[in-house]
């Protein structure tokens, strides 16, 4: 293939369509820099197009420049067309894919639909052993599989991961999840801005109780403690969230959390000296307690001991898991 | 046998050692065709473990290796013969989900080759007690009328009296076992689990009562017999159901003849997770309260934990297992308050096996 042999062509802008056609692969951008860019000193690099079986033409690269264009009020672009240089379909995916590596890094919906595209003209093992190290990805046909059914998911989750807004582990999950839960397990993670590790545990949570009680994780999010958090005016987005999680927690680690109330309660009540503290392994999987005292200076430790010593109630600290 | 195989591919240079040609034998009547001898290795997709195929592979490693244990909690100080890898059972708590990275049963056709070298290895360790076992990374039984492992490795635990071979199953393919002459520090070992979970969740293998019927019919031909209780699962009337598979040991098993029973609550390594929730979706073993444990998997809470190895603590000593029972991978602390002793350490523990070992074989 050779890309220098296209002629430059004028299109108008009106007669190119607004999705990203069968050969780009870019999702999920923002256009204000490009536009910016474009205004202040042109376009520089025309977009390469090619003609269709319906006559008009389809965006082999620079799909993000064309929407720029209009998005400026421009009418007309220049572009070169490519439609003899690159006669085939593939020529064309593989002139936008190595266009855009070149120059940047992909997101995980582009990667799905680069890999999606080449699976109508490339054997599956080309593009494990050829593709998908360039995508930073391991040459796994479930790894394959995953970013496949990435395309089925809805439009808004999309949406968000190729934002980064949902995790990739959060993904995974969802491509298997049946849609009315991922729809409501979506809608709570994006409305309280879940960070990562939280999407990762309020899924987590909701699975486990969903199966263990058998409800629909769809309709256990619309129990009214989860509601009352969502409409309490007091809390903030991100004390909602840690609400949520702690009322899930509490539901999926009855026994557990009793117990970790009976210690922090035997704990909390001890007036410690200043600067010491009495900590333990929350899952009170390991047996010792742990004392941390700070100190700026030798005097202040040996302060620190002498009340710790004078302490009755230490004696009462209970050992983990006790009369259990 | 309850399985049925649709491939064996015999890898690389398999086809030179004696092992894979009798195999090959066996195989015929297992096959919907004829093994082929060279295919082009697929790879399975994310879930997909490819059980109805067997490859025969010549291993390259070590294939004498200790128990992966952990320091944070007691073990036993076993070691791993690797005889294969996979099994044609599919356990829906099954570790090896998420352990191998390769799908298919396999088996190394290169024991007998390594037998020398181990056995060297093992007698120059002077008066040391090896307890070794073959299932912790396949079943021991489950593929014998195809490896014969049953004809193989007992003549080569009677040349060393210093080795004790646990052949550990869920099966009842016992055939191998019966028609060998060499039974003289071979334990053979069932894994028991509540009928109901043997049920539900150990897809393929024969009922708590079939694994029974198997285990008296060795423990008449003269084996020593053990048992596993790994893992114990809280699922509902889970004392009733635990009970009631004693209720059969106390039928068929003979306890004055058992050399151990062990223990363990259900842990997984942080990973198989999804891989449970994807292949079995209506599986309820995931329900329980599980925490990181120290060595990083998870395992039920404490209490629940020692509450469960209490209780099969006195149904077991009601039924005559007094002693012998241990613990896997747990705490000095859950030893102690379950038990009601502990080995302290995992050396102590190691020695009680010893000892229960020497006592049963009259080693020295």
């Amino acid at each position: 293939m050779d890309i220098t042999k296209g002629q430059g062509i004028h299109l108008e802008l009106e007669k190119m369509a607004d999705d990203s056609g069968p050969y780009t692969m870019s999702y999920g951008f923002n256009l204000d820099v490009l536009c910016e860019s474009i205004r202040k000193v042109g376009l520089i690099n025309p977009p390469l197009v090619a003609r269709n079986p319906e006559g008009s033409f389809d965006v082999v690269s620079g799909f993000r420049r064309i929407l720029a264009l209009k998005a400026l009020g421009e009418r007309n672009a220049f572009c070169h067309d490519v439609t003899t240089a690159l006669a085939s379909p593939l020529e064309r995916i593989l002139a936008a894919f190595y266009e855009n590596l070149a120059t940047r890094k992909f997101n995980d919906v582009e990667k799905a639909m680069l890999l999606h595209k080449l699976q109508g003209h490339v054997a599956t093992e080309e593009i494990l052993v050829s593709f998908m190290p360039l995508l930073s990805l391991p040459s796994h046909e479930g790894t394959l599989e995953f970013y496949l059914k990435l395309l089925g998911l809805d439009g808004e989750v999309q949406k968000a991961l190729a934002r980064e807004e949902i995790s990739i582990k959060v993904a995974k999950v969802f491509v298997e999840m049946e849609k009315a839960s991922c729809q409501a397990v979506f809608k709570w993670i994006s409305t309280l801005k879940f960070n990562f590790n939280q999407q990762v545990k309020f899924i987590d949570y909701l699975e486990d109780i969903s199966v263990r009680e058998d409800v629909a994780i769809a309709a256990l999010l619309y129990d009214k403690y989860f509601i009352a958090i969502l409409e309490n005016p007091h809390l903030n987005n991100p004390q909602k969230a840690k609400a949520v999680l702690e009322t899930l927690r509490v539901r999926r680690f009855p026994r557990l959390t009793q117990a970790q109330q009976a210690i922090e309660s035997a704990v909390s009540t001890i007036s410690m000296p200043p600067g010491a503290s009495i900590q333990y392994d929350p899952y009170l999987e390991d047996p010792y307690y742990r004392l941390e005292i700070k100190f700026r200076h030798g005097k202040d430790l040996k302060n620190a001991i002498r009340k710790l010593h004078a302490l009755r109630e230490l004696e009462a600290i209970p050992e983990l898991w006790e009369g259990k | 046998m309850s399985f049925k195989l649709k491939t064996a591919i015999l890898e690389g240079d398999a086809e030179k050692y004696l092992f894979a040609q009798k195999a090959v034998e066996q195989l015929r009547n297992y096959l919907f065709k004829e093994p082929a001898k060279t295919l082009c290795p697929r790879k399975s997709g994310e879930f997909d473990l490819e059980k109805e195929t067997l490859r025969l592979i010549s291993f390259p490693g070590q294939l004498l290796k200790p128990c992966p244990g952990t320091r944070e909690y007691l073990c036993c100080g076993y070691q791993i013969l690797n005889i294969g890898t996979n099994c044609p059972l599919d356990c829906s708590y099954c570790i090896l989900q998420a352990y191998f990275n390769q799908p298919s049963l396999r088996l190394f056709v290169n024991v007998e080759q390594q037998l020398e070298a181990i056995g060297q290895a093992l007698q120059d360790s002077g008066r040391k007690i090896h307890r070794i076992g073959t299932g912790e990374f396949t079943d021991s039984l489950a593929l014998d009328p195809i490896a014969r492992w049953t004809q193989v490795l007992p003549p080569f635990v009677a040349k060393h009296d210093n080795v004790v071979l646990e052949f550990k199953t869920k099966t009842v393919s016992i055939e191998g076992l019966l028609s060998s002459s060499h039974r003289d520090r071979v334990v053979v070992s069932w894994s028991l689990n509540s009928p109901t979970i043997a049920a539900h969740e150990e897809h393929g293998a024969p009922s708590i009562r079939k694994r029974l019927e198997a285990a008296r019919r060795c423990q008449r031909e003269g084996y020593t017999i053990g048992f596993h209780f790994d893992p114990l699962i809280e699922h509902p009337s889970w004392k009733e159901e635990y009970a009631r598979t004693v209720e059969l040991l106390d039928r068929f098993v003979d306890p004055s003849r058992v050399i151990w029973i062990s223990l363990g609550c259900l842990r997984y390594m942080p990973s198989l997770k999804r891989v449970i929730r994807k292949r079995f979706p209506e599986t309820h073993i995931l329900d329980g309260e599980f925490v990181p444990g120290l060595d990083g998997k998870m395992r039920y809470i404490q209490s629940l934990r020692i509450e469960m190895y209490r209780f099969m603590k006195e149904k077991l000593a009601q039924w005559g297992m007094g002693s012998g029972v241990y613990l896997c991978m747990e705490s000095s602390d859950v030893w102690q308050k379950s038990l009601g002793w502990s080995p302290q350490s995992s050396e102590g523990l190691s020695e009680y096996l010893d000892l229960r070992v020497a006592e049963t074989f009259g080693l020295r």
